[in-house]
């Protein structure tokens, strides 16, 4: 996933992480992976709401 | 009818005696309209625009062509008349005009209403659909979805408007971060249609823009029919960019809502096109708590098997080494039992015999004893009757003395 993958996508992806992760089918190698990826989505995620400086610009 | 009083009260010289107060004239132009027979008509003929009850009244406004008159259909009238004023019908009103003195308004009272059918406008705006639709701008297909977060908005309305305000303020209620790009154009009047499509382009090939927003406040329906003009419609419904439109009031619809990609009811709507930042930040947090208590457990639950397979494994090894030396340190116990079993048997075995040979001696020195005792008991015997017949013997001899001293006595 790139910076420009849509919210609704990282936001899915990480449902599927804790999916995954509730299910228990996971190692412990694999567990760690999943989390880092969730925690890098969501970083992603805030980094997303900063859209802006909320000026109004008169044309 | 100059007020000559007027002219002086308020302290400025207007260089005219013919001053009044707004009180005077609308008094006068209702004396006027009252005594002026010629303005009561039969009937008057338009279309119905802008019907809406209050209070068991239904006002309308009958349009015809660029002109228009407010008209009153009180609720004690309602149930005399066979046809009730709607939206898009042509009618011919009969009534009294009235003049509404405080507010300087002339109204019809109306006391029957006849419908004529369709009104004129109603048919342009079907033509105007028709045409549309044949174009395929009316199709769901055809239409975009709205970014999930556009980070810049190009607003179309008009600069000075409450409409400008309320979307403003309802687009940075919910997400203040978005920036916002005001294309000023007339929302009603001649030059409407032209400024309209002129903002909707200028932001349409800004690539800046995410969505553009097209609104404008509520008010007549007539004043909202160039929203309903193909030229517009069609701007709006070939740009690149993503539009939302909200015209008027909740229940007003134009062709530009239709064929827009997002509808929103009014500029105070305009927010539902951006997600609330405080929601978002909410959701995000839950998902945050939800992907950690899953990998919490997950590794809880991990490192408790791993350790479940690590005691079971040493449990495995220790009792399978304790069996081993169990198995050895029997074995060697079995061995160092039967050797001491070997030995206390040849020890036994040893002593057995020596007791035997002690035994044997034993019975070897009883027969020897018995025979010395048997010999001394002979020997004894012997002695015993030796000294039994030397006894014999004395005792005879003494009987014999005995009787020889009686017989000696007696004779």
């Amino acid at each position: 996933m790139t910076q420009n993958t849509p919210i609704s996508d990282k936001v899915d992806r990480i449902e599927t992480i804790v999916e995954t992760l509730e299910n228990g089918d996971v190692s412990l190698e694999e567990a760690t992976e999943l989390h880092e990826e969730g925690q890098t989505l969501l970083e992603a995620l805030q980094d997303d709401l900063d859209v802006g400086d909320g000026t109004v610009i008169e044309q | 009818m100059a007020d000559a009083d007027l002219s002086q009260a308020v302290g400025v010289d207007l260089d005219s005696d013919d001053v009044v107060t707004v009180e005077t004239l609308n008094d006068e132009i209702s004396n006027l309209i009252d005594d002026q027979t010629d303005l009561n008509h039969d009937y008057v003929v338009g279309d119905v625009s802008g019907c809406r009850d209050s209070n068991g009244h239904v006002h309308f406004d009958l349009v015809f062509e660029d002109a228009s008159i407010h008209c009153v259909l009180f609720g004690f009238c309602r149930s005399r008349t066979t046809v009730e004023p709607e939206a898009e019908m042509q009618v011919a009103v009969r009534g009294e005009l009235s003049f509404y003195e405080p507010q300087g308004s002339c109204s019809i009272l109306v006391t029957d209403v006849v419908d004529m059918g369709e009104s004129d406008y109603s048919q342009i705006y079907s033509e105007n659909k028709q045409l549309l639709a044949e174009d395929g701008l009316l199709a769901d297909e055809r239409k975009q979805s709205l970014p999930e977060l556009p980070r810049t908005i190009g607003l179309v309305t008009s600069a000075d408007s409450d409409a400008r305000v309320d979307a403003v303020t309802a687009l940075h209620s919910r997400y203040p971060d978005v920036d916002i790009k005001v294309q000023h154009a007339s929302v009603q009047g001649p030059d409407a249609l032209q400024e309209l499509m002129s903002g909707v382009a200028t932001l349409d090939e800004d690539a800046t823009v995410d969505v553009i927003v097209v609104t404008r406040g509520g008010g007549a329906d007539k004043t909202l029919r160039v929203f309903n003009e193909t030229p517009i419609c069609r701007v709006v419904a070939n740009t690149d960019t993503p539009t939302a439109v909200g015209i008027g009031h909740e229940d007003d619809r134009t062709l530009a809502d239709e064929v827009a990609d997002h509808r929103f009811m009014t500029p105070t709507h305009a927010g539902e096109i951006v997600p609330e930042r405080a929601s978002l930040e909410r959701e995000f947090e839950q998902l945050s708590t939800t992907l950690n208590t899953a990998y919490q457990t997950t590794v809880v639950n991990q490192l408790t098997a791993y350790g479940t397979s690590l005691d079971n494994a040493y449990q495995s090894t220790v009792t399978a080494r304790l069996q081993e030396l169990g198995a050895s340190l029997d074995h060697a116990a079995e061995r160092h039992i039967e050797a001491k079993l070997l030995s206390l048997e040849s020890r036994l075995e040893t002593a057995y015999q020596t007791l035997q040979q002690e035994i044997e001696h034993e019975e070897e020195l009883e027969e020897t004893v018995e025979e010395v005792l048997d010999e001394a008991e002979t020997e004894a015997q012997a002695k015993i009757e030796a000294t039994q017949r030397r006894y014999r013997l004395v005792i005879a001899g003494l009987v014999l003395l005995v009787l020889t001293l009686a017989a000696l006595y007696l004779l």
